[in-house]
């Protein structure tokens, strides 16, 4: 619409280009006064590299975790699994740093991120889970490495090194500790902003970023074992087992998906209902994400073992693709609802005297000497100026 | 002893002196030149490169409304009205509506969504505005300096920090622009540059300050508008005037940033307004983002604690049921 045609329409409809009759229908809640419409804070700027990390990262933790408890308590068959949730961490954690200083604007600078130890700041605690998740997933690799003979032949001085120095055991403690870290710092990230969609809730999202990333974790591990895994019991009982992990962690997923929207008022959560990341959300995260791998668990049950296997398969690629969507579909739903300014007077919203004294109130309590009757001068702004 | 500015709304005549000074003390670029066409506001709001925004608002027909309710700019006045006034005598829109009710017989009850405008040309005579049944509000919108700030207890580099004024600062020589500030401030003042890849705001002009000069913004205002001092003192001050203004009948003006409940706090860069916050697009009652991290990571960590707790009875119950 030109500037021009906007001059002739009433001031009201200008003003409120949200109040056609399509979005009144659509909540019920009074309007409130905007400025022109415009955001009250500013959108997020991070670009693909985020959603993309909390997606990796998510998986890169979950298997770690599932890989950790696996190896001690999962016999041979969790040795193998624990195998594949090493070389899968070290992986995807050389790609995370990637991708987050990939997202800085200033990225030759990522080093200052460990200046300081901040616990107020869930990205400064996150980058040091981060460092340390790194770190672990490197030196367990290496191990892994040895022991498996790859790249690192088993008895040459640095395989039999890397097996003496390096303690399996508090690592892969560690491992799986960082991993819980790691796959749930990032909800509690977003938890802690201003943008309306992600803090209103926000006490819930971290629990949903953990769940995501056992249940992705754990999909990952189970197309690595349906790939790469032995056709034995011992490898299939523990892939079976990751599968378990898998349906409880998409269980605790669906529960708090639906807490969130229970808890969540309408207009805040409006880019998750409706609208394209709202489709993407609800089709692809919650639908083909959550409940379709949980129901492809049911119908493997009444099949054949190969069948099973292909819809096992199916199911982890599903749960993985689905954290993927959900990721990006949050993130990305937030910018919307950051650039709705109702939205945010939902989060902020106070009867009068809640955030501050009524204006009644301030000027019963003003004081009334003259001494603080506001001079009208031009030299009191220069009043501090050095002489 | 912290130093802030006070920002008398009552006072500024929207000449944009203060933006200017600003931009040419900071040396900060021009920004684009879109016409808004909204208003006499083409700055639209603060940023990276723009630290002072006066905001225009324009309220005419003050007291319209949409199916029975007070809308947009107009809605404040009604609202701090009928809140000022509530005890003594409430603005009384519904009666004002119904002189109207012969022109607009399905007002309210007509086909759903339907919008309805009703102007109210008398209502000024009762809310007591400040030119007649139209007004002009201005207001020059700058960073708060908050007591508990979003941005710095977000900053992971620690460039953002408290100097020794007790302002808000940011360091550009450490800001690796990760932007995380941006999405922690409940005011939407911070933002990246992406020119150079870094955070700015309002700096509070921390060199003046070091030099013992006023801030450019302060010091380039022709009305006083804008007063910069010892916080403590600008406080006495601003609640003298907010006395002196409710004397004269502007009932409505009151301090935003002073005596606050919220997890905010009290902010170094405090305003008087005449009109509810949202008008000038501020927020009703901010909190501070990190108030969420405490109870965010126990949540985390109890699921972590539950789901790991299934995870290794999983692999218990699987390895015992096979031996």
């Amino acid at each position: 619409m030109s500037i021009m045609e906007q001059y002739d329409r009433p001031p009201s409809e200008v003003l409120l280009p949200n109040l056609r009759p399509a979005t009144q229908a659509y909540d019920q809640m009074e309007p409130q006064p905007t400025y022109y419409d415009r955001p009250m804070i500013k959108p997020p700027t991070w670009r693909w590299y985020i959603p993309g990390y909390f997606w990796l990262g998510g998986v890169a933790g979950g298997a770690a975790t599932i890989g950790a408890v696996a190896r001690y308590l999962g016999g041979r068959g969790g040795r193998e699994t624990a195998r594949h949730a090493r070389y899968l961490s070290l992986g995807l954690g050389l790609a995370c740093p990637a991708l987050l200083i990939a997202d800085l604007h200033r990225p030759e600078r990522f080093h200052h991120m460990l200046r300081v130890f901040k616990v107020s700041s869930p990205l400064s605690v996150g980058t040091w889970i981060l460092t340390g998740f790194g770190a672990v997933s490197g030196a367990l690799a290496v191990r892994q490495a040895a022991e498996d003979g790859l790249i690192i032949r088993r008895e040459s001085t640095t395989g039999r090194l890397a097996r003496t120095l390096i303690p399996e055991a508090p690592l892969t403690m560690a491992h799986g500790l960082l991993g819980l870290g790691l796959g749930g710092y990032t909800g509690v990230l977003l938890a802690a902003t201003a943008v309306p969609l992600w803090a209103a809730g926000g006490v819930l999202l971290g629990p949903l970023f953990e769940s995501t990333s056992l249940a992705s974790g754990a999909g990952a591990l189970g197309l690595l074992g349906l790939a790469f895994g032995k056709r034995d019991e011992a490898s299939e009982r523990a892939r079976q087992t990751v599968e378990v992990v898998e349906a409880a962690s998409t269980i605790s997923q669906v529960a708090l998906v639906l807490a969130r929207d229970a808890a969540v008022t309408s207009r805040i959560n409006r880019p998750l209902r409706s609208g394209r990341w709202g489709a993407l959300y609800r089709a692809g995260a919650v639908g083909g994400g959550m409940v379709a791998p949980l129901a492809l668990r049911l119908v493997s049950r009444l099949v054949g073992p190969r069948a099973a296997r292909t819809l096992s398969g199916v199911g982890a690629g599903l749960s993985l693709l689905g954290a993927l969507v959900e990721r990006f579909a949050l993130v990305e739903a937030g910018k919307v609802s950051a650039r709705d300014p109702q939205a945010y007077q939902e989060l902020t919203a106070g009867a009068p005297g809640d955030a501050r004294p009524t204006p009644r109130q301030q000027a019963l309590n003003a004081p009334k000497s003259p001494a603080h009757q506001p001079r009208i001068a031009a030299s009191d702004t220069r009043a501090t100026t050095a002489q | 002893m912290a130093k802030g500015f006070f920002t008398d709304t009552t006072l500024c005549i929207g000449c944009k002196a203060c933006e200017v000074a600003c931009k040419q003390w900071n040396q900060l670029p021009a920004d684009d030149y879109e016409f808004t066409g909204m208003s006499y506001d083409n700055t639209k709001a603060l940023g990276a490169t723009t630290w002072r925004h006066v905001a225009f608002i324009e309220q005419f027909d003050r007291g319209a409304q949409v199916n029975g309710h007070p809308v947009g700019a107009h809605a404040g006045a009604a609202a701090i009205s009928e809140r000022v006034r509530g005890d003594g005598q409430p603005l009384d829109l519904m009666s004002l509506r119904s002189n109207d009710a012969a022109h607009h017989p399905g007002d309210g009850a007509g086909p759903a969504g339907a919008m309805t405008l009703t102007r109210a040309r008398t209502v000024d005579a009762q809310t007591g505005g400040l030119l007649g049944d139209h007004r002009w509000l201005m207001m020059s919108d700058v960073c708060k300096h908050c007591e508990r700030a979003g941005c710095l207890e977000a900053c992971p580099t620690g460039a953002i920090i408290r100097n020794e004024f007790g302002d808000v600062y940011v360091q550009p020589d450490i800001c690796n622009g990760c932007s995380y500030c941006v999405v922690a401030c409940p005011f939407g003042v911070i933002d990246v540059n992406p020119q150079d890849g870094r955070a700015w705001k309002c700096t509070l002009c921390y060199d003046r300050q070091r030099d013992g000069l006023t801030p450019a913004c302060a010091q380039a205002c022709p009305t006083q508008s804008i007063q910069f001092g010892e916080v403590a003192e600008l406080r006495d001050r601003a609640r003298a005037r907010v006395g002196q203004l409710h004397e004269r009948g502007i009932d409505d003006a009151y301090l935003y940033g002073v005596d606050e409940q919220t997890s905010v706090g009290d902010m170094n860069a405090f305003f008087l307004l005449v009109d509810q916050p949202a008008v000038y697009n501020l927020p009703e009652r901010p909190s501070v983002p990190q108030a969420q991290v405490i109870p965010s990571y126990v949540a985390t960590a109890l699921t972590a604690v539950a789901l790991g707790l299934a995870t290794v009875a999983a692999f218990a119950l699987r390895l015992r049921s096979r031996a």
